[in-house]
């Protein structure tokens, strides 16, 4: 029986109907036991917000605290170790202030306190404060006002104290590279523009959180989960940047620029996990201590809109523009993309997508398939076509 | 940059801060912690009903085994009780009368799921002092049941080792079975990507370098023994990028550049040694050692008295280097062939060609 064009498509859309009825078919949803879930969904609702609202209270508390506590204030940068910080902590806190001292300017343009405390605080009556996302805790009150000053409040959590993991973390490069947050950046250009406080209050200050940036940031490169490593084959590189982002971030990354503008300076939006929390107008609260910043397998379920490494963005933009080209851009007073375009040149957007090349190896757009599984597919379909070919052209019409 | 030494101000207490934004936080934690009292008042008073269902138990004894159960588990756990004392008996044989010392329980718990959803399912525990040695919540099912039971008895077997060979485990529980091929593989790659020379000796059948693997044997000079001088300095360094030696005081910059002796010295300081190669490999030849061994390997491995020598031999029947060599065989073993393409890919792949092929010519043209 010949294939005639109509039985062709017939044959095409009858195993088409097949696939639709395989892929779209769905199991029975199971039934399971309930009971009690209001009471418990209730509880941890009000658990939740306590926890959240005692954390806030205690941040306060210390701020304030630490705040009437100060000397008067100098012209110059200052730091401060509590007593109830164990001598060998403190040491530890003397080298690594040194460490970061040489990326700091000699005359700051706002003053900044670093702050070394114990936490001996205890949770809130009936709570569990875990300190799971991290043991070094920072809090940044970064000055709204001209001769204000920048504090950071640094935490180290009491149960930990006597670790010597802690103090390896406290000394590691991310650590340094993160301690100062946003106040490394107004220590060394200044209190922002209003347009480019807008912008980074906008997203949190989530692209501020690491400032001392003597050095280029590392480009990502995580160990895949031990559980997710099996002999099917360790994930691709894209793979991990696909599930340490969001899709835009991803797209953007991928060298979107429309994608990258969304991304970028669309002030309204929520997606992704989110790095920091900018609080009472001037506090900004990384979500994860220093210790856990770039550690073990936090990328496979934390995925913030530009990945891992989004919140070394302004400081690689710093680094890449030089002192004064980044200062011009940070007092400018015109809109974020054009106050970055007068400086780099470029679009924003177009300089993210070289900076996210560089970080994430240059992801891929979209599915795709190995040059030699298409060399392979090219090759098969063109025997087959050339063997139909020739076939063909011997045939004799009847 | 200026250093304003010791501060005395940290004593946090509410009564030192005087802002309006900690007053309003005041006010919602307090606000918060009535209603987060009230919720779990409610939910107290619900999970109480439930316990009073649950907490109902009955004692069951099967063969050396005590354990409590719900009285709803009772046939539950008699099934799973016989099912895991079989499965246990052929290579641990009298030993398992040394469980007669512990108390077991399986009975109804209500566990919260991921959703705040609570479901009624199956505690397989041990009892030791009132407290739970071992706790594993599973689904009411004969075989889960067993295998979280089994668990529960091989752990308690593992606390009647003496403390150096359950060291030298490094596992909380003894071996169930012997490995199957796929652990094999998995075990071959461990091996060869353990990052100490001495693993990659072990693999090309020196005995002896798989006894000091294996720490079967102790070594004088650990870092020299099992490391090579390019391993040594990559522990050197990555203890130098996590700013280890940096607190010591001490910063060895000539291992970095290529010093060995300073590698040698700056990793004897350490007063502890990472393991050369996994624990896991130590559990794999107490499993080749029960696969020779066959009948009553583990009863005997548990029952001899002295090293892991002596009780590794004691249980395969043979010297412990023939047990190792068979160990390293089997690892050796291993290997899997690159799943990149097989016959089977190349198979499907013509057949479809041909497939596709075939109906080309027997198409009409298309005119």
């Amino acid at each position: 029986m010949a294939l005639t064009p109509v039985r062709w498509i017939t044959l095409a859309i009858a195993l088409c109907g097949v696939a639709l009825v395989v892929t779209l078919r769905e199991g029975t949803p199971a039934n399971r036991e309930r009971n009690q879930d209001d009471y418990r969904l209730r509880a941890n609702i009000a658990g939740s917000h306590l926890s959240n609202a005692a954390e806030r209270l205690r941040t306060a508390q210390l701020i304030d605290s630490v705040r009437s506590a100060l000397p008067v204030g100098t012209d110059s940068s200052r730091y401060i170790i509590a007593r109830n910080v164990p001598p060998v902590a403190a040491g530890v806190v003397h080298d690594l202030m040194r460490d970061i001292s040489r990326g700091r300017p000699r005359t700051p343009r706002v003053p900044t306190d670093v702050v070394f405390i114990v936490d001996t605080g205890s949770a809130v009556p009936g709570t569990t404060r875990l300190w799971y996302n991290g043991a070094v805790r920072t809090d940044y009150a970064v000055s709204r006002d001209v001769g204000g000053r920048c504090l950071v409040v640094v935490r180290l959590s009491l149960r930990y104290t006597n670790q010597r993991w802690l103090y390896n973390a406290l000394l590691s490069a991310d650590a340094r590279r993160r301690l100062l947050g946003p106040c490394g950046f107004v220590e060394s250009f200044g209190l922002p523009s209003r347009s480019i406080r807008t912008w980074l209050d906008s997203r949190d200050w989530d692209v501020a959180l690491t400032s001392l940036a003597t050095t280029a940031n590392p480009p990502w490169n995580p160990p895949v989960p031990w559980f997710e490593n099996t002999f099917l084959g360790a994930w691709s590189m894209d793979f991990r940047v696909r599930r340490a982002t969001s899709l835009t971030g991803y797209a953007c990354a991928a060298g979107s620029l429309g994608d990258c503008d969304v991304v970028l300076l669309d002030g309204n939006r929520r997606v992704g996990a989110r790095e920091a929390r900018l609080w009472e107008d001037s506090l900004v609260s990384p979500t994860w201590g220093l210790d856990m910043n770039d550690r073990d397998y936090l990328w496979y379920w934390f995925a913030p809109e530009l990945g891992p490494r989004g919140s070394t963005l302004l400081s690689e933009i710093a680094r890449s523009l030089g002192h004064d080209a980044f200062q011009r851009f940070w007092l400018s007073e015109r809109s974020v993309e054009t106050a970055f375009r007068e400086q780099a040149g470029v679009s924003l957007s177009e300089w993210v997508v070289g900076w996210a090349r560089r970080m994430y190896a240059s992801p891929h757009r979209g599915p795709g398939t190995p040059p030699t599984g298409m060399a392979m597919g090219l090759i098969f379909a063109a025997v087959s076509v050339g063997a139909a070919l020739a076939r063909a052209a011997r045939r004799q019409i009847s | 940059m200026t250093r304003v030494g010791m501060l005395a101000v940290f004593s946090l207490a509410a009564s030192s801060a005087t802002g309006q934004t900690v007053s309003r936080y005041q006010r919602q934690v307090d606000s918060l912690t009535l209603a987060w009292r009230g919720a779990q008042s409610a939910l107290e008073a619900n999970l109480e009903e439930q316990r009073v269902t649950l907490a109902l138990r009955d004692t069951l004894a099967v063969g050396p085994l005590h354990i409590m159960v719900s009285p709803r588990r009772r046939a539950l756990a008699q099934r799973v009780a016989v099912g895991a004392l079989a499965s246990l008996s052929s290579s641990y044989g009298t030993s398992l009368t040394l469980l007669g010392r512990n108390t077991f329980a399986v009975r109804d718990v209500t566990a919260s799921d991921g959703d705040g959803v609570d479901s009624t399912y199956v505690l397989v525990s041990e009892v030791v002092g009132g407290a739970q040695a071992f706790r594993q919540v599973v689904l009411p099912d004969s075989a889960i049941v067993t295998t979280a039971l089994r668990m529960a008895m091989l752990r308690a077997l593992a606390r009647s080792l003496d403390a150096p060979p359950r060291q030298w485990l490094s596992a909380t529980d003894l071996p169930f079975d012997t490995l199957r091929a796929p652990d094999w593989t998995n075990a071959r790659l461990q091996l060869l990507s353990s990052g100490a020379a001495v693993g990659q000796r072990c693999y090309n059948e020196d005995i002896r370098a798989c006894r000091l693997a294996l720490l079967l044997d102790e070594s004088a000079d650990p870092f020299v023994d099992l490391y090579d001088a390019a391993e040594r300095r990559g522990l050197v360094e990555r203890m130098e990028e996590s700013g280890y030696h940096r607190w010591q005081g001490r910063s060895p910059t000539g291992c970095t550049a290529g010093d060995d002796g300073e590698c040698i010295a700056a990793l004897r300081g350490l007063g502890t040694m990472p393991h050369p190669i996994r624990s896991t490999h130590r559990r794999e030849l107490v499993q080749v050692a029960m696969a020779i061994g066959g009948a009553g390997a583990m009863q005997r491995f548990l029952s001899t008295r002295g090293g892991i020598d002596a009780r590794i031999q004691s249980a395969a029947g043979v010297p412990t280097d023939s047990v190792v060599h068979a160990w390293i065989g089997r690892v050796r073993g291993g290997r899997k062939p690159s799943d990149d393409m097989s016959p089977a890919i190349a198979g499907f792949s013509l057949a479809w060609t041909l497939v596709f092929g075939a109906m080309a010519l027997r198409s009409s043209r298309w005119r």
